[in-house]
């Protein structure tokens, strides 16, 4: 056996060039018997992570380096050997990436030099050795004696023995001796199709026009000790030396071990000292009567935890972002694990009281884990980029940066570029991508290859899809993580590299979240959400109007009203609770207390609902089934959900309690559960589990199918910490809308885009709930919608849409028209010279129909502003001369002969309001077919709630407002109708849909006909025939019979309303 | 007053692409389009690749045109797409164009303002040789049918009031009575005056629908909003403003004809009287700087049959002695002779095709250089005619590693195509290439030693020198079990003749023990 360490492998995150994971590599080369492997990626170290991870549990060292490649294709592997080293490797990528547009990185063979100090070096050397090579070759020796290798590989190119007697000899005459390698591209010659694929792709050519570009075979795989010493039996003392290298480059990423930033601690204290500090005096806040024993029991565990980890400036630097958002007056929560901490609850991190929830610290913290906790944080979404700039602002850039994410190949993806590398036709591969619904499958099964109308046994469809298939996950390029925050104590790009990202300005690191926990980096969550934004929005309306401060914490709890209006399913615009799924689901529950909410946000999920738990639960909680626990243990972990698990911490207390697993095992479990289809780990645990379970007295039966529920939901299910923050936003939601259901309008649509519904229906829901709406108008509204005194002298405001709503409008100049108004415009022309917008701002108002305020309805005002500066396309000249014309402020300089036009028909007018701003409060278009459809039988939504309708066959028809076909429900397709009177909810099942397909997937004005299916308020139209209406809708501007039929589509094609689809 | 015919060709792209498969259906049956499925031609866009132009299958399945390409997909099932290429089109409907010339002189193609589909016939004063207006709408409508061309027609006094009529007419085929442009076009939508988008849509939102809408309004504030443009289509539709039309060219055609006192019957008086063709062509060919490229002789015999030749050439030419030795050639392959019977009484020449010729140097000296290129077309041109075409083939360089893959054979008349390419990875390759490798027995060093002696076509060769292996696998794409890894080897005998072998398969790799070939030899 002879030893050898293989130090240049490139990994896929060498883009287009590497062929295999690094997992892969390592493995392999573990097999193969290195003593150890050196990853070196094309100017990035942004593999290495997962290389360093993959190496742990084995026997064999990891080598971490890149490989330098300069502008004008000098290439250097370069192996730090120390901490230093590593960091100026990191300096010179984060150079030349900071340099270069996105993607790319430009070296010099200067600065590689440069920051040779500690490197040790394989020059690689290109295929003709020009003086200009030999040169470099020599110029970097000097700089850095005994640290400078020439590689050489044996790659079967035909004149290998003449070319390593050439570099042997260069070798001797500039110092560089040389050094075996094979030049990996990948672990194992079967991948040489994906290669040269990858390299096809790269080139952006076919692989049957790649000709040269393409290796000629396929050697550049990992080889053996044995293999290497039989290809260079000449030169043995090249592949010994490979050995020493080795031991020289004993860096490890393990050195980067976490340090946190200093926190300002005052003097004299140490940060444990002063985070118990706060936490206790916070805590008092919280529990002004006193910190029950409970919590006082939790806080004590934890923050002795916290003292033995050494993690208390992390938490302190929570801390901090924390008050500084509230400071602003930035709404802020934090979700997922860390809600189970009862200090993160006293810092005012989280807001889920501990003693109301269940908490499972194990999940957040655990010792044996060796992880630093992950504390997510939501902010407001409108105002997260001011807590971004105060980060960079405190820790200063060098510290501080966003972590980037992997954009992984995606089946469509893969299929397409694989397809067009193999030369497939665009339709072929398009229809291949179009069988993947989605973006999560794995595989394409040969069924939908059949449906899609291709053959899954041609050859040519078969390679594409098994080099597809390999393809799938590997990673395509880096991108900007929302909101993954890394803090470093040394300088940052002395830690990894940073590189540009898309976004003007920005940066962020080569290294992802998983890279960060691998490496226990601190990393806090700053994460974007819109229900923040609405929550704030209200309050200061209510405060403005009504008079009452409130906040999260203060908002009334418990208030049974809330509750009657979510049993009702009135939940439109809630958080979380307003989806059709969670709006069937809330009248089966009937939530009164709080907790319910925590479980309807967690049981409405992919996980319960496969793990086939939501029926049980239903069943138990109304007393239709007895609740038994197979054992008495389970009962305390099972309790609160009858029995039925329904949260990742009781699969994990289930483990802990009945299958005997420590808890940091069962969090394996839980972390195993997440990615099973990913790793395939997930087998080791099943067997532990079920033996587990045996030996503690249950049977293997029982314990088998709590496996199989544990394992059905693992991937979606909920932590019940973090249900239980969203459970907050939910009643907090629940209680504005309730109570304030204008308020909640308004400040609804002012916080779009968010939400699972557009401003038509929120409007139409607001004026069901009795609120009086008022339409844009330039003398009326803001660019926000604003509430004002209503008319009928009700306690209760109106609301006036906001400028915003209509869409293609510069806020800056709707604004700026706000801003000039003073006591109102006169008139048109007034409005053009006062404010100064460019007439087209003026033409989209007038669209709009917002000039009804100077008498004018929406063609009257087109037709004036069309007037104002002759039909001539506003250039800058036109802009520069108007303010001559401010002298005569207002009237026309000139008179027109008066143009009689056309009157506008309601439908008309409503056409109109729909397509400038998504909604109309004059009517809804249903209304103006409701004549014909009444003679097709067809009933409104209203009429359909009738309980008499129960199982009949009925018609209903709307416009299609959301179109959903969820991975879970096996091809059945959700669509929701909207009419005059309300919404219907429309089931097709696949079968239907399959035959139905075109109407379904594009209609936007639809007639269904099928059977009510009722349950309680709960009502499904199970559709059986189809009738697509959406050419009826041009007829709502009037008689449209004067096209012929020949006449081609029409150039614009209305569009009343644009559904939401969700494939 | 002027008589316009307006010929609007219904998708015409997809028209014009179904007439070219049709054509082209015997030779490439791959890859044919379904016209009755759905059809769309498609072009990028903004956002991706969008629909330009769908048959009636792909407007019946609700799709229209601007969208996007993915979109549709998800709409329709197999819906068959091919890129838009206006350029042929463009061309396809200039042709078109030139073929009504049998009714006029003057016609025009649509541009771009248009539609680029169908055709202006200022039919002025020709209607009467058709049988009248009518008439001539019937036979133009029913050679177009034949075609395979939908089309709707319409006659009227200006080209926009026959454009108008013939997209948004009540019926495929209407006589504008003269004068009465105005009664005919008051109803048509506005869409009728060949507006931009943004006027249409404009004169929409103001509730503008017909041209009866707009006709007798006030003038001055329709031009301040619409802008002039807008007045000039309307008068050009109701004729108050004139619009001319851009005539078609018709394309340079060289021809020459020549008519005998007595019938000639032997194949040197045909030769004879090509050579004066050629000649009388020559000048023109000459004034116009250009080559024939191909040509049509045809020679019409008294009893009233035709014998037509075509010949074409490697290189354009005018040289009428080079042409006459080409059809010497070719009358000499006529499988059943002249078959001149009572003689011919009359002969053309058509040149079919013409091709700029370069201009150059005569040389002042006498020479059969070689490298002369116009002696090597002559040569190709001499050899196909007395060996059939494609029989004359031309070496093309191709990127594979596979040595036999290295070179593509072309027709000679292709001329040659790209460099050589001098960057080719791999190290010696030899100069002859055996036509099929030779299996060969080899004595050599397991795994991958290089041959020590072997015996090829029965003579025993001790290895002196080798170099080697150079391994080249297969191209795993290719659907051939033939693609086995391959390690060549250079090696010199001891008389210093160098062969090129390989050893198909690599030891180790279970199975049948690889096997030796002899796949070149060294010069």
């Amino acid at each position: 056996m002879n030893d050898f360490a293989e130090l240049v492998a490139a990994t896929n995150f060498s883009f287009l060039r590497g062929a295999s994971h690094a997992p892969e590599i390592v493995q392999q080369a573990a097999a193969l018997g290195l003593k150890a492997i050196g990853i070196a990626d094309r100017n990035t170290l942004a593999g290495v992570v997962r290389a360093h991870v993959a190496v742990k549990e084995l026997d064999i060292q990891l080598v971490v380096g890149a490989r330098l490649v300069t502008t004008d294709e000098f290439e250097a592997v370069c192996h730090p050997t120390d901490r230093g080293a590593y960091g100026r490797l990191c300096r010179l990528l984060t150079a030349g990436n900071r340099r270069a547009p996105k993607g790319e990185c430009h070296l010099s063979f200067d600065e590689i030099r440069a920051a040779q100090d500690g490197q040790i070096f394989i020059v690689m050397p290109p295929r003709v050795l020009a003086p200009s090579f030999t040169e470099r070759l020599a110029a970097l020796a000097s700089a850095a004696p005994g640290r400078v290798h020439l590689g050489a590989s044996f790659l079967y190119r035909g004149d290998e023995r003449r070319r390593l007697g050439e570099l042997a000899e260069l070798a001797v005459q500039a110092r560089t001796p040389l050094v075996a390698t094979n030049d990996v591209l990948y672990h194992d010659p079967t991948r040489r199709p994906l290669a040269d694929v990858l390299t096809c792709i790269r080139e952006k050519c076919t692989i049957a026009e790649a000709g040269f570009r393409l290796e000629a075979n396929a050697e550049r795989h990992l080889k053996g000790g044995d293999e290497m010493a039989r290809l260079f039996a000449q030169y043995p003392e090249a592949v010994a030396r490979t050995l020493a290298i080795a031991e020289r480059t004993r860096f490890s990423l393990e050195k980067l071990r976490y340090e946190y930033p200093e926190e300002p601690v005052p003097p004299g204290k140490t940060p444990q000292q002063h985070l118990e500090e706060r936490t206790w005096f916070h805590a008092t806040e919280r529990y002004p009567e006193g910190v029950p024993e409970k919590v006082q029991t939790l806080l004590v565990k934890e923050l002795s935890l916290i003292a033995k980890l050494d993690y208390a400036r992390y938490f302190l630097t929570v801390y901090d972002v924390v008050h500084y958002a509230r400071g602003q007056g930035i709404l802020c929560q934090g979700r997922g694990s860390a809600a189970n901490s009862a200090v993160c609850y006293c810092l005012g991190v989280t807001a889920v009281d501990p003693t109301k929830v269940d908490l499972l610290f194990e999940r957040f913290l655990s010792e044996q884990r060796k992880e630093p906790p992950d504390i997510d944080v939501d902010f407001e979404h409108e105002r997260r980029e001011e807590v971004i700039q105060y980060l960079y602002e405190r820790y200063g850039r060098e510290h501080a940066a966003i972590c980037s994410t992997v954009i992984h190949y995606r089946p469509r993806m893969a299929i397409r570029e694989v397809g067009k590398a193999l030369g497939l036709k665009e339709d072929v591969t398009a229809t291949l991508a179009g069988t993947v619904w989605g973006s999560g499958g794995e595989e394409i099964p040969d069924k939908h290859i059949r449906e899609a109308g291709l053959d899954p046994t041609n050859p040519q469809l078969r390679l594409a899809m098994s080099l597809t298939h390999i393809l799938i996950g590997f990673p395509r390029h880096l991108s900007q993580h929302v909101g993954g925050f890394v803090f470093t104590r040394e300088r940052l790009d002395e830690t990894v590299p940073i590189m540009n990202a898309s976004m003007d300005g920005r940066t962020n690191i080569e290294w992802d979240k998983d890279d960060l926990d691998a490496l226990q980096m601190l990393k806090v969550d700053v994460l974007a959400l819109g229900m923040l934004t609405c929550i704030r929005k209200s309050f200061a309306f209510i405060e403005r109007h009504y008079g009452q401060a409130l906040s999260l914490a203060t908002v009334p709890p418990e208030d049974p009203a809330v509750y009657d209006m979510l049993s009702e399913a009135d939940s439109l615009g809630v958080f979380q609770v307003e989806s059709r799924a969670q709006m069937s689901m809330l009248p089966r529950l009937k939530p009164r207390k709080f907790y319910d909410l925590v479980i309807e946000v967690a049981i409405v999920r992919p996980g319960p609902i496969q793990g086939d738990m939501v029926h049980p639960y239903l069943r138990r909680r109304n007393g239709d089934e007895p609740i038994d626990y197979p054992s008495p243990k389970l009962e305390e972990v099972l309790s609160k959900t009858y029995g039925v698990p329904l949260f990742q911490e009781q699969a994990m207390q289930i483990a802990i309690v009945a299958a005997g697993f420590p808890p940091d095992e069962a969090d394996k479990l839980r972390r195993a559960m997440a990615t099973f289809r990913h790793t395939g780990t997930i087998h080791t645990f099943r067997e532990k589990f079920v033996a587990g379970m045996v030996k503690n007295g249950y049977g293997r039966d029982f314990a088998e199918r709590c496996f199989n529920q544990i394992e059905g939901f693992g991937e979606y299910g909920f932590p019940e910490s973090h249900a239980a923050s969203f459970a907050l936003l939910v009643y907090i939601s629940a209680w504005i809308k309730r109570h304030h259901p204008e308020v909640f309008c308004a400040a609804i649509l002012n916080s779009q885009p968010m939400g699972f519904y557009q401003p038509a229906q929120l409007v139409r829901d607001a004026r069901e709930h009795g609120v009086e709406l008022r339409p844009p108008d330039v003398n009326l509204s803001d660019w926000d919608c604003t509430l004002e005194p209503a008319s009928d002298c009700a306690h209760r405001c109106a609301v006036r849409l906001g400028l915003r709503l209509i869409g293609g409008l510069a806020e800056a100049q709707a604004k700026e028209i706000v801003a000039k108004r003073n006591q109102g415009y006169a008139d048109a022309r007034s409005l053009w010279i006062r404010s100064g917008v460019p007439t087209t701002t003026l033409e989209r108002l007038a669209e709009a129909d917002a000039f009804r305020s100077l008498g004018l309805d929406r063609r009257a005002a087109l037709w004036a502003v069309k007037g104002m500066d002759g039909g001539v396309p506003q250039n800058g000249a036109a802009r520069a001369a108007r303010p001559i014309l401010t002298w005569s402020d207002s009237g026309d300089l000139f008179a027109e002969t008066p143009v009689a036009l056309p009157p506008t028909t309601l439908g008309e007018h409503v056409a109109e309001d729909y397509a400038t701003t998504g909604l109309s409060l004059k009517a809804h278009p249903c209304a103006f077919f409701r004549a014909g459809l009444a003679r097709r039988g067809v009933i409104t939504s209203c009429e359909h709630r009738d309980e008499r309708l129960k199982d009949r066959r009925v018609s209903v028809a709307g416009l299609v407002l959301v179109r959903q076909r969820p991975g879970t429900a096996k091809g059945v397709v959700f669509l929701t109708l909207e009419d005059e009177t309300g919404i219907v909810n429309i089931v097709v099942w696949s079968k239907v849909f399959e035959a139905n397909r075109r109407i379904v997937m594009t209609s936007q004005f639809l007639l269904v006909r099928g059977r009510i299916q009722r349950e309680g308020i709960v009502i499904h139209v199970v559709a059986e025939e189809f009738a697509d209406l959406t050419g009826e809708i041009r007829r709502l501007h009037s008689d449209d019979t004067l096209s012929p039929p020949q006449e081609p589509a029409a150039p614009l094609p209305e569009r009343l309303l644009k559904s939401r689809d969700f494939h | 007053m002027s008589r316009i015919v307006s010929v609007w060709l219904r998708s015409w792209p997809i028209a014009r692409l179904l007439q070219a498969q049709a054509r082209t259906a015997a030779r490439s049956p791959a890859d044919p389009v379904d016209p009755e499925r759905p059809l769309v031609l498609v072009a990028p866009g903004k956002g991706g690749t969008r629909l330009v132009t769908l048959n009636r299958a792909a407007e019946q399945s609700g799709l229209v045109a601007g969208e996007l390409l993915a979109n549709a997909r998800s709409k329709v099932r197999d819906l068959q797409s091919r890129p838009a290429d206006p350029a042929t089109d463009a061309a396809a409907l200039r042709r078109l164009a030139l073929w009504c010339l049998r009714y006029t002189p003057l016609v025009s193609p649509w541009d771009e303002a248009n539609g680029a589909d169908g055709l202006f016939l200022d039919i002025t004063g020709c209607a009467h040789l058709f049988g009248g207006e009518a008439g001539l709408l019937a036979d133009l409508a029913g050679r177009l049918r034949r075609f395979g061309l939908r089309s709707r027609l319409a006659i009227a006094d200006t080209p926009g009031a026959a454009w108008a009529i013939a997209r948004y007419g009540k019926s495929d085929r209407v006589i504008v009575p003269s004068g009465d442009a105005e009664h005919a076009l008051v109803d048509l939508p506005l869409a009728a005056l060949r507006l931009p988008d943004d006027t249409r849509l404009l004169l929409r939102r103001l509730g503008f629908r017909r041209i009866a809408d707009v006709i007798h309004q006030p003038r001055a504030p329709l031009a301040a909003r619409f802008g002039a443009h807008f007045l000039d289509r309307l008068d050009q539709a109701l004729g108050s403003a004139s619009e001319p039309l851009s005539p078609l060219a018709p394309p340079p055609v060289y021809r020459a004809q020549a008519m005998f006192a007595e019938a000639i019957t032997t194949q040197e008086h045909v030769v004879e009287a090509a050579t004066r063709l050629l000649h009388d062509l020559a000048e023109d060919l000459a004034r116009d700087g250009v080559g024939a490229r191909k040509l049509r002789l045809l020679l019409f015999r008294t009893d009233g049959g035709v014998l037509s030749l075509t010949i074409g050439l490697a290189a354009p030419s005018r040289d009428a002695r080079h042409i006459a030795d080409l059809i010497a050639l070719r009358l000499d392959r006529l499988p059943r002779g002249l078959e001149a019977d009572f003689g011919f009484e009359a002969a053309g020449l058509h040149v079919l095709t013409a091709e700029r010729t370069p201009e150059r140097q005569t040389l002042l000296a006498v020479a059969d250089d070689i490298s002369d290129p116009a002696g090597l077309s002559h040569l190709i041109d001499r050899l196909e005619q007395r060996l059939g075409t494609e029989s004359v083939r031309r070496l093309h360089p191709h990127q594979s590693h596979i040595p036999e893959r290295a070179v593509l054979v072309r027709h000679a008349g292709d001329g040659p195509s790209a460099e050589w390419t001098s960057d080719v990875p791999s190290s010696a390759r030899p100069l002859l290439l055996l036509a099929r490798p030779e299996a060969t027995e080899v004595v050599a060093l397991i795994p991958e030693g290089p041959p020590r002696q072997f015996r090829w076509r029965g003579v025993l060769r001790q290895v002196a020198q080798a170099e080697g292996p150079e391994r080249i696998a297969g191209e795993w794409w290719r659907q051939t079990d033939n693609e086995i890894e391959r390690d060549y080897y250079v090696v010199e005998d001891a008389a210093g003749r160098r062969f090129w072998l390989y050893r198909a398969g690599l030891y180790g790799r279970g199975g049948a023990p690889p096997q030796w070939f002899v796949h070149g030899v060294f010069s």
